[in-house]
């Protein structure tokens, strides 16, 4: 096996040799030789022609099924951006709920993580990045699956917990013999916070979703 | 002028470029490459991983299709031969690309002041 066969099957050697596969690193190869050649005849040393040939091609992830490369900067300004807005959703949503205590703990502590995502979006602005163009190499199909995975797992997380808040507060009257009372607006509040609040998560996965529909947006067609 | 532009305006038609040099004859990667070299008299190099995307784009919206030749001596190589339907694109893009040009020309080109 000569250098360039063995820098081509490095450069696939995280993927599968499927014949698709297989069939691209032949032609990667082929051409590669060509080059090499190529640059030998018009006087390269053979070492010279092979560093500019390996050069010439640094990796191949993106011909491969479903990677894309992205600018990272604009790509994670928008994120944080995205995030700041949804975290101002939360909290203004959870303002009305201070009057009970759970209230006042969701809604402080959206406030910190809002003052947090804004000060970080901010700095994001404000500085300079020298490296604006820098770009990265990113599998749509993983990012699809993490996205789909932070949808189940919020939805686990609602149902266990509303199933949860249901027995602790109506299975009152089998463990303590004390029915649940709602003899007006303040007690009927009261019982449907703890069932509403944990909505207030979903700009979890909305999130996820909005970093995964950005990916699209900031993609690179030429590397 | 700025490298950086002339780069941002090829890359916009890299694939006019590419089926320009398929319509005389079917050729291979490294080949391609050194057409295109020879036709921007050594101004433009176009880049392995470009044209490999560029190639893989149009082969699946079927405006090229690819073979393997029979080479007598030397590695068998992938050529790429251009479709009627990559003959139709590369007239739809060049007719695009020239009237883009014209109607360009006309909006940043200052005419000297009529004295």
């Amino acid at each position: 096996m000569n250098p360039l066969e063995r820098y081509v099957d490095r450069l696939f050697a995280k993927h599968q040799l499927t014949p698709e596969i297989r069939e691209l690193r032949d032609e990667i190869l082929t051409n590669l030789e060509a080059r090499v050649s190529d640059l030998v005849t018009s006087g390269c040393t053979d070492a010279e022609a092979l560093a500019i040939a390996v050069n010439s091609i640094p990796d191949v992830h993106f011909l491969i099924g479903s990677h894309v490369y992205i600018r990272v900067d604009p790509y994670i300004q928008e994120v944080t951006q995205i995030g700041v807005l949804y975290l101002t959703i939360a909290w203004v949503c959870t303002i009305p709920l201070r009057v009970f205590p759970l209230g006042i703990i969701a809604n402080s502590l959206l406030m910190v993580l809002l003052v947090a995502a804004g000060i970080l979006y901010l700095s994001l602005i404000l500085s300079k990045h020298p490296k604006q163009s820098m770009v990265k190499c990113i599998d749509v199909n993983k990012a699809k699956r993490v996205r789909n995975g932070v949808w189940w797992l919020w939805s686990l997380y609602l149902a266990m917990s509303t199933a949860f808040t249901f027995g602790t507060r109506f299975a009152s009257n089998l463990w303590f013999h004390r029915p649940v009372q709602m003899d007006g607006p303040y007690q009927l509040a009261s019982v449907a916070v703890p069932f509403l609040l944990p909505f207030v998560t979903v700009i979890v996965p909305l999130f996820a979703t909005s970093a995964y529909r950005f990916l699209h947006l900031h993609k690179v067609v030429e590397p | 002028m700025s490298d950086a532009v002339n780069g941002d305006l090829i890359r916009g038609n890299i694939d006019t470029i590419i089926l320009s040099v398929l319509l005389t004859n079917d050729n291979y990667g490294y080949e391609i490459i050194k057409a295109i070299r020879r036709k921007s008299g050594g101004k433009y190099e176009l880049k392995e991983p470009t044209l490999y995307s560029s190639l893989r784009r149009m082969e699946a919206q079927k405006a090229i299709e690819s073979y393997w030749g029979n080479e007598s001596q030397g590695a068998r190589r992938k050529y790429y031969r251009i479709t009627p339907l990559g003959v139709a694109l590369y007239k739809k893009n060049l007719e695009a690309w020239q009237s883009a040009r014209d109607l360009i020309d006309r909006l940043i080109v200052v005419e000297e002041a009529s004295k």
